[in-house]
């Protein structure tokens, strides 16, 4: 090292100031030391707080955010799907209960349906059974008259056997009326 | 044929599907969950306080001596400028051992530190 | 001369470079240092993180490190508010720190072995908690030095002694990071000084004995650094507690 420097550097010193000895008790480079250590301290500071930390500090706090960010976005992203599944499911329970809706509307309309239809059948079938009893009744009182005819011929008949002579159709059609109602 | 099968798979499927995602949905909100909490980096806090507690032994080991350099070196400039040696600096360094004291005990957390002061206040 | 334990702290005039009345300043090996350890730190910071990678290299993540060490430090010890001194404490870490491994390398000088040096650092930070306190509690940070609940009697005593204690911490401040670098580079010296002496005076059976204060080297040499680092830490964060003092929330 700058070993001759070091011998002049000494010479500098005047006798009595300086105790050679311990260097670092040496005041002779006190002021040297002392200068350079303010300007290489401030010239750190300032690199430092100007350049340096803003720098560093920037880098970590972008990092920062945008974990922050990242995790923010999840959580959103995860609200999401949780809204999804929360609609998808209560989509469901409304298509089960629309379908139940529809399967009992549909039920009650045919039921509706069916016993109007049996309605007007029973109807139907009242109304030919009152007909047919009406045309009962019209046979049963021609089948009667006809009767009353086929008697009249037939007394007619036996009395002109029995005594010879026609009767009277008059007297025929009486008796056999008055036979007839009591009957 | 084929369609009824896939057909079949999907119902058949359907549930096992909503549970993986039910299940994954839930590991992901307790991730989010811990992401949230923002550890405070138990590692470096730790060796802070290891650290930390070496400081303080580095910390005691000085404190008596400086109050005692303090006190005997305002003494000895007492004692220079009334010429009262050597009693200046016997009673300085007295006080200045007494101080010496009060920071290894300050150091050590036996006595408050003096900011405390101004917080309590 | 390698035996000799204090040859290393000697300070070697490069060059002069101006007389201020009797003084003479010139650029010395310290001054060298200090800027070689100016520029070192600055590189580290500045092009460590010049490519400003979310995901960091190697050196970037370092640096990184540094930053976030010395500001949990200061956050912890002085609060929130110790965070506008941070550029300070961060320069006063790294300063130290980075002098302080300097001094480890084998035929380099430790700025930090010269009391001036560390005077000079822990007076700057015990200006600044007094400028600071006075400024921002007026008289009032003079309560500093009251305790409370004691007698009248004695209490001129008390904060006699309370003064001494606050003006002995750039004392203790200073003397303790000179004397463990002082004494740590001796002790290295030393023993180094041994292998040499035990290889002169008895030849090749010596140099195998210097084996034993060579081992002794290597361990002193991991002390060394890390006393290194944690002289620079007990710096940085007495300079936190002492700060703390003068920023505390008033109310």
């Amino acid at each position: 090292m700058a070993e001759p420097k070091l011998n002049t550097s000494t010479e500098h010193v005047p006798a009595g100031e300086h105790k050679a000895g311990f260097p670092p008790f040496d005041a002779h480079s006190f002021p040297s030391q002392l200068t350079w250590l303010v300007i290489a301290f401030v010239l750190l500071y300032v690199l430092m707080a100007k350049w340096a930390l803003p720098q560093v500090g920037g880098i970590i706090e972008s990092r920062q955010k945008r974990i922050d960010d990242d995790v923010a976005e999840a959580g959103k992203l995860k609200a999401q799907s949780d809204e999804a599944v929360a609609t998808y499911e209560k989509a469901l329970a409304d298509a089960r209960a629309n379908a139940q809706a529809i399967a009992n509307q549909t039920r009650d309309t045919q039921a509706a349906a069916a016993e109007a239809r049996r309605k007007t059948l029973e109807d139907e079938l009242n109304a030919k059974l009152a007909e047919a009893e009406k045309t009962i009744a019209a046979t049963k009182q021609a089948a009667m008259s006809n009767v009353q005819g086929i008697a009249e011929d037939a007394t007619r008949a036996i009395v002109e056997r029995l005594i010879g002579v026609a009767p009277s159709d008059k007297a025929v059609a009486d008796a056999v009326g008055g036979a007839l109602k009591r009957s | 044929m084929a369609d009824d099968k896939r057909g079949e798979d999907d119902r058949k499927g359907l549930p096992n599907d909503e549970a993986a995602l039910s299940a994954r949905l839930q590991r992901l909100g307790d991730r989010l969950a811990t992401a949230n909490r923002h550890p405070e980096n138990v590692d470096s806090t730790r060796t802070a306080a290891d650290a930390s507690a070496y400081a303080r032994g580095f910390r005691m080991s000085t404190e008596l001596v400086a109050g005692v350099i303090v006190g005997a070196g305002l003494g000895w400039l007492i004692d220079r400028w009334l010429g009262i040696s050597p009693w200046g600096l016997i009673v300085f360094l007295l006080f200045g051992f007494a101080a010496g004291v009060l920071n290894v005990m300050r150091a050590a957390g036996v006595v408050r530190e003096q900011s405390d002061r101004l917080k309590s206040k | 001369m390698a035996a000799d334990p204090i040859h290393q702290f000697r300070i070697v005039e490069l060059f002069p470079v101006a007389h201020v009345g009797n003084a003479e300043i010139a650029f010395t090996n310290s001054a060298l240092f200090m800027f070689a350890a100016v520029i070192i730190i600055t590189a580290f910071l500045v092009l460590g993180t010049a490519k400003r990678s979310l995901v960091p290299s190697r050196l970037q993540s370092a640096a990184e490190i540094s930053y976030e060490f010395v500001a949990a430090t200061v956050r912890s010890t002085a609060g929130h508010e110790g965070m506008r001194f941070f550029p300070f404490v961060f320069t006063l870490f790294m300063f130290i720190l980075t002098v302080n491994f300097i001094g480890l390398v084998p035929f380099t000088f430790t700025v930090t072995s010269h009391i001036i040096v560390t005077a000079a650092l822990a007076i700057t930070v015990f200006l600044t908690v007094l400028l600071y306190g006075l400024f921002r509690h007026g008289f009032h940070f003079f309560n500093l030095f009251v305790p409370k609940g004691v007698p009248i009697a004695i209490l001129p005593l008390i904060v006699f002694i309370e003064v001494l204690s606050f003006v002995s911490r750039p004392i203790s401040h200073s003397v303790r990071l000179f004397a463990n670098m002082l004494a740590g580079h001796i002790t290295l010296q030393v023993f180094a000084g041994f292998i040499i002496l035990m290889g002169s005076a008895m030849g090749a059976i010596g140099w195998v004995g210097g084996i034993l204060p060579f081992g002794m080297i290597v361990i002193l040499m991991a002390l060394e650094t890390l006393v290194a680092f944690l002289q620079a830490y007990v710096f940085a964060i007495l300079t936190c507690i002492y700060l703390n003092d003068a920023i505390h929330p008033g109310h």
